[in-house]
């Protein structure tokens, strides 16, 4: 090989990568959209963007924040010079309002009033009303218009909107048919500190709820524990789920919940996490047997850990351990929180091994049925064969709706109602498409490897088994990956055979998170539910494609 | 070279090498070391596969048997939505009140998914349950379509038990009575007089507004009228049309080149459609007799003049369609991220915006009615039926009455609030279709709860205090094919198919023409000419008797052919033994339903009652009086110029993908993903993607200068839209190639390298004739495709823009799920199947002069 051949391969081969890795950036847009969309948060779906967000990776708490996309942006009917113009003075004239209105705020807002995130929230929605002429004009007057629209009441609407903080607020203890309520507004049983670096501040005024703020810091140590002792009033085997009213910070730190009732310790298999800045509920609820069943969780379950140290009779400490997550840690937390959701809907195991077996049997099926029938259509020479060869291909051809309703009634007539049979049994048969794509295959085979095989006394079943499927297992693997792709997702076979959910195929356990679903959709947990569903194909796919790299070398024959 | 590489390549080497060694032991080493035993081939390890193979089936076919454990209780199975599967305390419940111990039968409920899990209206399930005779008990169904059914006896009738309910049991909290109800509700679930379902929840709609915006252009609006009822000095909703026609002037904004940076009012954006402006126009849509469509009528045709009118103020349907991003819902909703300033809506819509714009300045009004006219919203929703055929009627009643209670709203609720809770939501309560139980439940939920903004408490009032006068669509057995053709003229109308300058006239045309089609269809139903019952076993017979007269007929027919005798006799019979497997599945499964669809074409049939034999009436109908007909069979042959591309470009791919160097397996596999995405996250993707506003197609098509089409909302570029997305998962098509062109013998190369010919003369001539066996499988292979395309069609699109991506498949799928006409829909398959199958014998012909195969 001369010197220049090999520069000349060299070349070529960078070039043949930087098309491929081209290729395959465009190629796989789609799949890094399904994964990044799954793992955001409901709100920030809008407007699309390539990254999920990362946590903040706070160790102090409060704190205010602004995120991008609740910047200003310039209203489309504004010219770029003006708003360049218009947008420094005016978030200034803002901010000095609120300064102004510091009177009138709550004192605990003040230190937070300088933060020239607030005065960018309010202008962003004071923008929403503003009639855009108002940017035409002088500097004065958009001032003093934005200064005159900045009321006491949104600048408490937008504080409340950038100030992340974590609060506590009502517990509820839940039994049967009935629950026992302990307001915070009461003050009669307040959270307390236990251990770590943290502080409780009481909010009553300025905040929309009246809560226990916590103000916290993991400089010194990564957790802190607060707790909370509270009458009962119920006998402890009645107690079902405690829930917790609070106000996450949005920092996706760790809680961890423990109880103590009737001299035993419960705690929870499952952390929470601190994700949205919103008023939520947390329940955390005894494990029970129902657990298990096909419902949506939306609890996180206790289980007995062994005999309490706390011991006053009719009372119930209930602990909160709040743990330090680094921000790597909390990033994958968030991003994989809506998996998590979407393993609390289904019940994952079940359906998986179901999807298997069927996809398992299907694929046999079709690689020994198919294949059967495809050497007698491409190998062997017998009357009929033309004619029913199209025979074959013409069952691809009546559009399966129609025969969908007969078909039925047939497998209902065998008493294959409700098993995984129908779903499975016609694979080993064969079917149209595989087999047409195996006779294909067959045909290019040279007659001379079947004179030889039978010259040396192999059977008919003997050339099929030694001589021509180990030749197709390119196109065996290509079966394979159909079949999977089919069986995997097919969805409306099993919605009409199978009506006991133990046998559903996790195509229809996971359909109805897939599907666009009413107003309350939530893309996140639909992609998570795709992605999940797409994982196995590719790494079967992976896995497969090694059969198409070894190349049929037939010159020991032909040579 | 790094000695990373070098290692590798040797280890290429060695696989070749032992690849080649095993290839020759196990065709020549082995075949010659048998020579001793003729014939056959036995070897423990083949006998040991089998066996397990075997062992594994049997497992296999047991365990995929097992069927849920009876008990003595009366079962009943209830096939439910999400909701009632938050709640288990609801089955828990009913259970505990039937538990036997009153003397009355123990009952056990088994929940499962509902008939339309995916809300697009496909009854596939139900229809096999009801026409197999093994029906759920209950099914939660969509209102609206409960005339269609009943009307085809498929579900019971519910009087029976309702007035026994009232006269036995006045003072059980349980029993049902009509004046609790709202009207609307009640009467959608009668049909001719007759309770057929009992109605769950409903829905109603109004106008949506963004207060933002009224107040930005307060100073225009207050001059035209549109002030706040209570306060004449502040801007207000639109209540009139002429009002809402200005306010689309007003609110809508361009940029400095002209293009729509926000739209007004988009008439049939949310969830309006024809219907409302008909109804706010004081029309009826049937006659109360439900025997004559009103569609053509003279307030709807003024209803979708003014919904033209509407579009053109903002520059025409297709700039407006494509300007609103095509989202059913969530986050991109383009009124919560300002890009719509109002739009007619459902309640749930409410519910949205708490979640997810909590700041969100809006407010709600009903929808602006003709000058003096009343202004209303219209209903759906969903009910309780009990199939025809359920096995436990009276216990399925006892289970629907409780479904129905109080209590049950409560615990279906309680579980939402929770769910909603738990990731910070707010729960908003549907309304209830008893007047009693929405009342209660919006105190107990929503009005209640201090934390919840009053402009949310304001809106919901708005809501419910419209229900009792709320229009709904007609009871009827065309339901379905009114709302099509309803969306059909709306479409006709505002894309201005007949006439472009005459808005009313073309209203008027569009009008007539769907309500032809909707008359046509209820005069069959109506005034049924006297066709005879088709019976079932005639069908088993002919099968039968087709299937022994073709065995025999072939037979002798090809006997009489096979004149060879001694070893080729042996290979007749090796090829009918080989192609065993397929004739047996083709003679159990496959020839039966094929038989019976051919059958059924010529026949009235609907699935639910028996078929009718009306001859060549489909096929007469097809050709001479179905425009849809001619119009998918147009969108589908144009489809057909994505086969050649596709085929281009998956064997691009392939042949990029075949060199081997390193790291092709993650090339294949990134490639390969477009194929493997879900088709409905897929769906979502594209519709980003083809946004004409902020789509990336356009924006790409911007940066060349080239000012792109509306794509899924223009007419004519929806279908090269579906080229193009198919065109990205040629990855499918690509392992096809793949495995082809690794079965060409690189021998052939070097023959070819040896005669000096170039890349470009070793592709035409090795590669090419190498492929052909595989170039005709993609081309028949795409054809069938392509005339039975359909997910796009029924995922994306729905058939529209006016029909444009309305494809044969999904047009056959429309008459045999939705419109109930099954007969006419084999009429339509078997002429589909007759176009394949020419089009198919003449490739296979013509391919005897083309396609090469090696064994030849």
């Amino acid at each position: 090989m001369t010197r220049k051949g090999n520069i000349k391969r060299g070349v070529g081969r960078v070039l043949l990568h930087a098309v491929l890795i081209f290729g395959s950036f465009v190629f796989s847009i789609p799949f890094i959209w399904l994964a990044s969309t799954s793992a955001k948060v409901p709100d920030e779906i809008y407007p699309p963007e390539w990254l999920p967000e990362i946590p903040p990776g706070v160790t102090e708490s409060p704190y205010i924040a602004l995120r991008d996309k609740e910047r200003p942006a310039r209203p489309a009917g504004v010219a770029d010079s003006d708003w360049e113009r218009l947008r420094i003075p005016i978030v200034e004239s803002i901010q000095s309002v609120v300064r102004e209105k510091s009177e009138a705020v709550p004192a605990f807002y003040r230190p937070y009033l300088d933060e020239t995130a607030l005065a960018e929230k309010i202008f962003a929605r004071l923008l929403r009303r503003t009639p855009d002429e108002v940017f035409e004009k002088t500097e004065a007057v958009a001032q003093s218009y934005f200064a005159q629209e900045t009321s006491l009441a949104i600048v408490q609407e937008e504080f409340d909107a950038v100030y992340r903080r974590l609060a506590l607020a009502d517990v509820v203890f839940h039994q049967y048919d009935a629950t026992a309520e302990y307001p915070t507004a009461d003050k009669t049983y307040p959270w307390k500190v236990v251990s770590g670096d943290a502080r409780l501040v009481y909010r009553d005024s300025g905040l929309r709820r009246i809560a226990q703020e916590v103000h916290y810091g993991f400089s010194s140590e990564k957790e802190f524990s607060v707790s909370i002792q509270l009458p009962l009033g119920m006998a402890p085997e009645e107690l079902r789920k405690i829930v917790v009213s609070n106000h996450a910070d949005r920092s996706w730190h760790e809680v961890w919940a423990a109880v103590d009732v009737g001299g035993t310790r419960y705690e929870a298999v499952e952390p929470a996490y601190l994700g949205s800045d919103k008023w939520q509920e947390t329940t955390w609820q005894f494990a029970s047997e129902g657990d298990e069943t096909l419902l949506v969780r939306t609890w996180v379950p206790l289980i007995a850990k062994g005999a309490s140290g706390f011991n006053v009779p009719g009372e119930t400490l209930l602990t909160l351990r709040f743990v330090y997550n680094s921000r790597p840690a909390a990033t994958y937390d968030k991003y994989a929180n809506n998996y998590r959701e979407v393993l609390r809907r289904v019940p994952m195991l079940s359906y998986l091994k179901n999807s298997f077996l069927l996809v398992g049997l299907n694929i046999l099926g079709q690689i020994l049925g198919s294949s059967l029938v495809a050497f007698a259509f491409a190998r062997l020479k017998w009357p009929g064969r033309e004619f029913y060869f199209v025979l074959v291909l013409a069952t691809l051809m009546i559009p399966p709706q129609v025969t969908m309703i007969p078909l039925f009634l047939i497998f209902r007539q065998l008493g294959w109602y409700n098993t995984l049979r129908p779903l499975w049994v016609p694979a080993f048969f064969g079917s149209a498409f595989y087999i047409f794509l195996l006779r294909q295959f067959m045909r290019g085979i040279p007659k001379e490897l079947e004179d030889s095989a039978k010259i040396d006394g192999c059977g008919y079943f003997g050339i099929y088994w030694r001589v021509i499927l180990p030749l197709v297992k390119p196109a065996l693997a290509t079966i394979g990956i159909f079949t999977f792709m089919t069986v995997w997702n097919d969805f409306m076979g099993p919605l009409i055979y199978l009506s006991d959910q133990r046998l559903y195929p996790l195509s229809l356990g996971l359909f109805a998170l897939q599907v666009v679903q009413g107003p309350n959709i939530n893309y996140g947990v639909m992609m998570a539910a795709s992605v999940i569903m797409t994982i196995p194909v590719i790494a079967l796919f992976f896995a497969a494609q090694r059969q198409f790299i070894q190349g049929i070398t037939l010159t020991g024959l032909k040579g | 070279m790094t000695p990373a590489s070098i290692c590798w390549r040797r280890r290429r080497a060695d696989g070749q090498a032992d690849a080649q060694l095993h290839w020759r032991r196990s065709v020549w080493l082995d075949s010659r070391g048998h020579r001793e035993v003729p014939g056959r081939m036995r070897n423990w390890g083949n006998a040991i596969r089998c066996g397990a193979v075997c062992a594994l089936l049997a497992l296999a076919t047991g365990y995929t048997a097992a069927i849920a454990a009876e008990s003595d209780a009366i079962t009943i199975f209830y096939w439910g939505n999400e909701l009632d599967l938050l709640a288990p305390e609801l089955i828990q419940n009913f259970e505990s009140l039937h538990d036997g111990r009153d003397g009355q039968p123990e009952i056990k409920v088994i929940a499962g998914q509902s008939a339309s899990v995916n809300k697009t209206d496909d009854p596939q399930r139900i229809l096999c349950g009801v026409a197999g005779g093994d029906p759920p008990d209950v099914v939660f169904f969509d209102r609206f379509a409960v005339g269609e059914w009943a009307s085809r006896k498929a579900f019971m009738s519910l009087q029976a038990f309702y007035e026994e309910d009232l006269a036995a049991r006045p003072d059980d909290p349980l029993t049902l009575r009509q004046e609790k109800f709202y009207p609307p509700c009640w009467d959608e679930a009668t049909y001719q007089g007759e309770l057929f379902a009992v109605p769950a929840d409903t829905d109603n709609r109004a106008l949506y507004y963004n207060l933002d915006y009224l107040e930005k252009y307060a100073a225009q609006l207050i001059p035209i009228g549109c002030v706040d009822p209570n306060d004449p000095s502040k801007v207000g909703p639109p209540r009139t049309w002429e009002q809402l026609r200005q306010c689309c002037e007003i609110l809508t904004e361009r940029d400095a080149s002209g293009k729509l940076q926000r739209v007004g009012f988009i008439p049939n954006f949310g969830n309006s459609w024809l219907y409302i402006y008909g109804w706010l126009n004081g029309a009826t849509f049937m006659t109360s007799d439900g025997r004559t469509c009103l569609l053509d009528s003279e307030e709807i045709v003024e209803a979708l003049a003014y919904m033209t009118d509407l579009y053109d103020v903002m520059g025409g349907a297709e700039v407006v369609n494509g300007f609103q991003s095509s989202q059913e819902g969530g986050d991109l909703d383009p009124f919560l991220t300002g890009k719509i300033a109002m739009k007619i809506d459902g309640d749930p819509y409410i519910g949205q915006i708490v979640n997810m714009r909590p700041d969100f300045r809006f407010g709600v009004a009903l929808a602006p009615a003709p000058e003096g006219k009343q202004q209303l919203g219209w209903c759906g929703g969903w009910c309780w039926v009990i199939p025809r055929g359920a096995k436990h009627p009276r216990a399925a009643w006892d289970f629907i009455k409780y479904m129905a209670s109080q209590d049950a709203f409560k615990v279906r609720a309680d579980a939402t609030v929770q769910a909603n809770a738990a990731t910070g939501g707010v729960y908003v309560p549907t309304i209830s279709a008893q007047k009693d139980i929405t009342e209660w439940a919006m105190e107990h939920y929503l009005y209640s709860d201090p934390a919840i903004s009053g402009k949310f408490k304001d809106a919901m009032r708005v809501f419910v205090d419209a229900m009792p006068y709320s229009k709904y669509r007609p009871v009827t057995a065309v339901g379905q094919l009114l709302w099509d053709q309803q969306v059909r003229a709306m479409q006709n109308g505002i894309y201005k198919k007949y006439d472009k300058n005459d808005t009313y006239l073309n209203a008027r045309i569009a009008l007539e023409n769907a309500d032809a089609a909707v008359q046509g269809e209820l005069d069959r139903i109506w005034n049924p000419p006297d066709y005879p019952t088709l019976a079932w076993w005639p069908v088993l017979v002919i099968y039968l008797a087709v299937l022994v007269i073709a065995a025999i007929g072939l037979t002798m027919f090809f006997s009489r052919r096979m004149q060879a005798s001694g070893y080729f006799r042996h290979e007749y019979f090796a090829g009918y033994a080989f192609a065993s497997p397929w004739f047996l599945g083709f003679i159990v499964f496959g020839g039966g339903p094929i038989i019976f669809s051919l059958i059924m074409s010529f026949c009235q049939y609907d699935v639910l009652s028996p078929p009718k034999y009306v001859g060549t009436l489909n096929y007469i109908e097809m050709f001479t009086a179905d425009p849809l007909f001619y119009k998918s069979l147009w969108n589908t042959v144009y489809m057909a110029i994505g086969i050649p591309l596709g085929m281009a470009v998956s064997l691009g791919i392939a042949m990029l993908l075949s060199y081997e160097i390193r790291g092709m397996a993650v090339y294949r596999t990134f490639f390969y993903l477009p194929a493997i995405m879900p088709a409905v996250a897929a769906s979502i993707l594209w519709k980003w993607i083809f946004n004409p506003q902020e789509g990336i197609m356009n924006s790409l098509l911007q940066t060349f200068g080239i000012a792109g089409p509306s794509w899924l909302q223009d007419e004519l570029w929806a279908k090269p839209a579906l080229i193009i997305m198919g065109l990205w998962t040629a990855g499918a098509g690509m392992i096809v190639w793949l495995a082809g062109l690794k079965g060409i013998p690189t021998h052939l190369y070097e023959a070819a390298e040896l005669d000096g010919a170039g890349r470009w003369r070793k592709f035409i001539s090795v590669t090419l004739p190498m492929l052909s066996p595989y170039i005709l499988f993609n081309l028949i292979m795409g054809l069938i495709a392509t005339f039975q395309l359909f997910t796009q069609a029924y995922i994306m699109t729905q058939g529209g823009p006016v029909d444009s991506t309305l494809f044969y498949a999904y047009a056959l799928f429309n008459n045999a799920f939705r419109f109930m006409r099954m007969g006419y829909a084999s009429a339509m398959a078997w002429f589909l199947f007759a176009i394949i199958l020419v089009l198919t014998m003449m490739q296979l012909r013509l391919s005897k002069t083309w396609v090469h195969y090696e064994s030849e």
